[in-house]
């Protein structure tokens, strides 16, 4: 029986070493007929030594027909564990062997110490030897064998978790100076001293494996950015449920559905089956996963699909595409800094069949576009990042379009139209000059061939062509838009004005074609209003102000329950509350209004504010489908300020390049707004405002997509080349270096009444 | 296979309680025949769980003299409250930190259990004292020490039931139990692990002060 027991309690040493040794990793499946053979004993000896293993939960036996017999998994929680009773424990051996310690321990501690400190550096297992024998004669010092034997069982539990980390293990050699700092307090007998280097010791080795362990999950959700530290080789949709910003998985994570759909950048394991199969071939290049297939390796930054986006955008005009199975199709892009438009064109007629659009997930490093080129300034790899999104967010744009495989395998071109910003910025241009005074871009020429650059997302026979830029400001967005209205045709003088972020202003006099861009900033877009919206569902779009009872009849998309307010929303109702005196020339809330001024108050930060509605709905962090908050909506004082600064912006622009041409307002014979809100202004709000100039409303004309139908043009060879010579001829106008302009931007931050039209009960404010 | 495990396990627990209630004597010689005989079972589950039992320190296999229960002394009284006065003020410490509403449900329990005792029931009371030790192991949600606590109460408990004919009352366990609860549901770390300190140190020295006195 007893040479039987020792046999037993060999065959468990071995067992036990190639577990914390990681030979058997946590989870083998153990055969004990392969681990005798493998050992070279009786298999009665490990089905023994098994059991020892088993109560000591390192080994897993259940029945066959469940589990079998298994090494038991390890995980994060372990370690913490671990960490937090080998900390008092060894700390408390420490004081002991300090009170207790023979000089034959000393001895001991000694010819370990010098042991240690001749292993070389790379050699972390012998470092992990040497460490181990240091804490076991300390433990034997503090002659406690209890203790003694429990910090073995627990050395051995943890050995496991280190060895997982040992090959990225490089501090290990730092620990020889510990050692040699605890030896001197155990000699001194420095009890207190003692137990605090080996606590700290003890506590800086768990926490540079935890770090090892464990890896940074950055989710950004629009805006909204968050992160969490998860184990290494987690499920990403895990760690992005556990951030609380919303994943949808209605397969509840068995890959089937392919709804969880993320794009991720960071070390990720392969792509599984599941992924291969339902992920396309330009998703994958991309850069998307699927949430609860894709492993985390290493820190990974997550950006989860944006809400679907509402815009004119979006339309099929005919399906032409579809039916004429025999003509070519082309695919024009227009990469606004907001919004992202494809449009597919049947080759042969130039028609443009369909459009949609797709949110710039560019948007997650600042909603303007300064933020993003010195983003992409300040590294190579953020510069990369920077491009692949714009990339994917084409992607997305184009899959919007929910074209049928075969007829995306007819798509034989594709223009890409933009700003400056965002044409450097796809390209990985450098962007140091655009983003520094005097803002001089790296290129504009036209990119004729983009080298294969896009060939990862589409096959490589698409040719993708960049119409050239006109200046340093202005991108061939503008371009676009001066081809698509004839402005090199144009019999007489003529302005257009293309809404969006930036406020790209076109004037011609019938000769000369000048060009300015404006920072409008994305107030037009709900971006930076504080109850701003995206024209989403329940997006308010129209306002009407009733005085006799101090209300407002909305005008919602979709008539659902307001969510906020649209650009075309802002401009109505901060119109409205002009007509009525609610809001003065200067833009400043009346608070002693007679009817509205009940609902003018103050936020927390004494910021005035009006109510709009008490009925609004926050739908943030909501599914589809899903209620939202009931919520109360305000317009605040800073709203309007932002909403004065665009459109004074707009107005002084078109005022200085009028001026250059020596145009007055009533000269126009064509005033053309475009954007992405065009076609849905109020005019008379934006006359009213003092967003234009005081043209007669009869020649204003609203248009949808002129960049994008303008890029759409470009397919054809021979409209390239009337872009280029546009470009060519147009002259950018720089704003900043106007004399005059400043003046004139400061005038139109005013809110000016229509004569005869508004009523103005107050006095202009002085 | 899996009715052989259940009992093993069920050996396991049997000749653990015979062990720590000194029913078997440290010392006593152990007939894996005689034991099995007498639960009813065969002898590989007995055997089995006697290994379980000289894995965990409280049975000697030696050569010579075969299987006893393993020697209890005022040596091991110092080392067992050396490394519970560690153990169990982290416990409480933990547990003042990471308590969940479950766990006072259950501390709470066990004070109004402890209220029905007398001071007199003895064995009854040291039974409980342990539950509430347990409980608050398990409060302070760390597996590893949970079961250290655990392989070191047979060894303790083995040292109280020495000290159990000379005792008459437990001294002060309800106060602490009381305090103890209360410091923990209110989150007072250091106030915690002080009076579980204290509580252990107490108990220890009862101990030993009545086996120096037998010796």
């Amino acid at each position: 029986m007893a040479s039987a027991r020792d046999e037993i309690q060999r065959v468990y040493g071995l067992i036990r070493d190639q577990i914390t040794g990681l030979e058997l990793a946590p989870g083998t499946p153990i055969n004990e007929q392969h681990l005798a053979e493998d050992l070279g004993v009786d298999v009665v000896s490990v089905q023994e030594a098994l059991q020892l293993l088993a109560h000591d939960k390192l080994v897993v036996i259940s029945p066959r027909h469940e589990h079998g017999t298994y090494v038991a998994n390890v995980h994060l929680a372990d370690l913490d564990q671990l960490s937090e009773i080998r900390l008092t424990l060894e700390g408390r051996s420490a004081q002991l062997a300090a009170q207790r310690a023979t000089s034959d321990d000393l001895e001991a501690l000694d010819a370990v110490a010098e042991e240690h400190a001749a292993v070389p550096p790379e050699d972390s297992k012998r470092y992990f030897e040497v460490d181990h024998k240091f804490h076991r004669v300390i433990a034997e010092a503090a002659r406690n064998e209890y203790l003694a034997d429990m910090l073995e069982r627990l050395y051995g539990l943890s050995q496991r978790l280190w060895y997982l980390t040992l090959d990225r293990l490089d501090f290990l050699p730092a620990a020889v100076g510990e050692h040699l700092d605890l030896l001197e307090a155990i000699r001194a007998g420095h009890t207190d001293h003692a137990k605090q280097i080996m606590r700290h010791h003890v506590k800086d080795f768990y926490n540079k494996v935890r770090k090892l362990m464990t890896v940074t999950v950055k989710v950004s959700y629009g805006e909204d950015v968050r992160s969490v530290v998860v184990e290494e080789n987690a499920l990403l949709g895990g760690a992005i449920v556990s951030t609380g910003l919303p994943l949808e998985q209605p397969c509840g994570g068995r890959g089937t559905c392919g709804k969880c759909k993320v794009l991720v950048e960071g070390d990720l394991a392969p792509l599984d089956d599941a992924e291969q199969k339902l992920l396309s071939s330009a998703e994958k290049s991309a850069g998307y996963r699927l949430a609860c297939r894709a492993r985390v390796l290493g820190d990974v930054m997550v950006t989860l699909a944006p809400v679907v986006v509402y815009s004119n955008k979006i339309f099929r005009a005919s399906d032409d595409h579809v039916r004429r199975t025999e003509v070519p199709l082309g695919l024009a892009i227009d990469l606004g800094s907001t919004t992202v438009a494809a449009f597919v064109t049947t080759l042969d007629n130039g028609k443009v069949c369909a459009g949609a659009a797709a949110l710039n997930q560019q948007t997650i490093f600042g909603a303007d576009v300064i933020s993003r080129l010195s983003a992409a300034v300040q590294d190579e790899e953020t510069a990369q990042r920077i491009s692949k999104l714009a990339l994917s967010s084409i992607v997305q744009a184009i899959d919007a379009l929910r074209l049928p495989t075969r007829v995306k395998k007819r798509i034989g071109r594709m223009t890409i139209v933009g700003n400056c910003a965002m044409h450097h910025l796809l390209l990985n241009y450098p962007v140091e000059s655009l983003s520094t005074l005097p803002f001089q871009p790296h290129s504009t020429a036209a990119v004729r061939s983009t080298d294969g650059m896009f060939a990862e997302v589409f096959p490589s026979e698409v040719e993708v062509a960049l119409p050239p830029l006109i200046g340093g400001f202005v991108g061939s967005d503008a371009l676009a838009c001066l081809a698509y209205y004839d402005f090199d045709r144009a019999p007489g003088p003529m302005a257009a004005i293309d809404l969006g972020t930036n406020g790209e202003v076109m004037v011609t006099d019938g000769e000369r074609i000048l060009v300015a861009s404006t920072a409008a900033g994305p107030a037009f877009e709900g971006v930076n209003i504080s109850c701003g919206s995206r024209a989403v569902d329940g997006a308010i779009v129209g306002v009407e102000a009733h005085q006799e009872d101090s209300s407002f009849t909305l005008t919602t998309i979709g008539d659902l329950p307001p969510v906020g307010l649209t650009g075309s929303g802002l401009l109505e109702l901060v119109c409205q509350l002009r007509r009525i005196g609610v809001v003065d020339r200067s833009g400043r809330f009346v608070a002693d209004h007679p009817s509205f001024g009940q609902r003018i108050s103050k936020d927390e930060d004494g910021v005035p504010r009006l109510l709009i509605t008490e009925e609004g709905v926050d739908r943030r962090g909501f599914e589809p489908g899903e209620e939202g908050v009931q919520v109360p909506l305000y317009l605040t004082q800073l709203d309007i300020r932002e909403l004065q600064k665009a459109k004074g912006a707009v107005h002084a622009a078109a005022e200085t390049l009028m001026d250059l041409l020596d145009l007055q307002p009533s000269d126009l014979e064509h005033m053309i707004l475009t954007g992405s809100f065009g076609s849905q202004l109020n005019l008379e709000a934006v006359v009213g405002l003092g967003m234009i100039p005081p043209v007669d409303l009869e020649v204003i004309q609203t248009s949808d997509n002129g960049a994008g139908f303008g890029a759409a043009l470009f397919l054809d060879d021979e409209e390239f080349e009337r872009g280029e010579r546009i470009a060519a001829m147009a002259e950018q106008v720089d704003l900043d270096l106007e004399p005059g302009f400043s003046e004139r931007f400061i005038k139109a931050l005013e809110l000016p009444g229509i004569p005869g039209r508004l009523e103005d009960p107050r006095p202009p404010a002085s | 296979m899996e009715l052989e495990r259940v009992d093993t396990q069920r050996a396991y627990d049997l000749i653990w309680e015979k062990i720590t209630t000194l029913e078997l004597a440290p010392g006593a010689p152990l007939n894996e025949q005689e034991l099995a005989e007498e639960f009813g079972m065969g002898t590989v589950p007995v055997r089995e769980a006697l290994k379980w039992l000289a894995h965990e320190n409280l049975v000697e296999v030696t050569e010579r003299h075969g299987i006893y229960v393993a020697d209890v002394n005022v040596d091991d009284l110092q080392q067992l409250s050396e490394m519970r006065l560690s153990l169990e003020s982290l416990s409480a410490r933990l547990a003042a930190e990471r308590v969940e509403p479950d766990d006072l449900v259950v501390l709470e329990a066990l004070r109004r259990e402890q209220e029905t005792l007398t001071a007199e029931e003895l064995r009854d009371l040291f039974d409980l004292d342990h539950k509430f030790h347990q409980a608050v192991a398990k409060a302070a949600h760390n597996k590893y020490l949970a079961q250290t606590l655990d392989r070191l109460f047979g060894l303790s408990r083995r040292l109280w039931y020495l000290v159990l004919p000379h005792l008459e009352t437990l001294s002060s366990s309800v106060e602490m139990h009381v305090a103890l609860t209360e410091a923990i549901e209110s989150g007072d770390v250091d106030r915690a692990a002080a009076i579980m300190y204290e509580h252990v140190k107490e108990f220890y020295d009862d101990v030993r002060e009545i086996l120096m006195a037998r010796e």
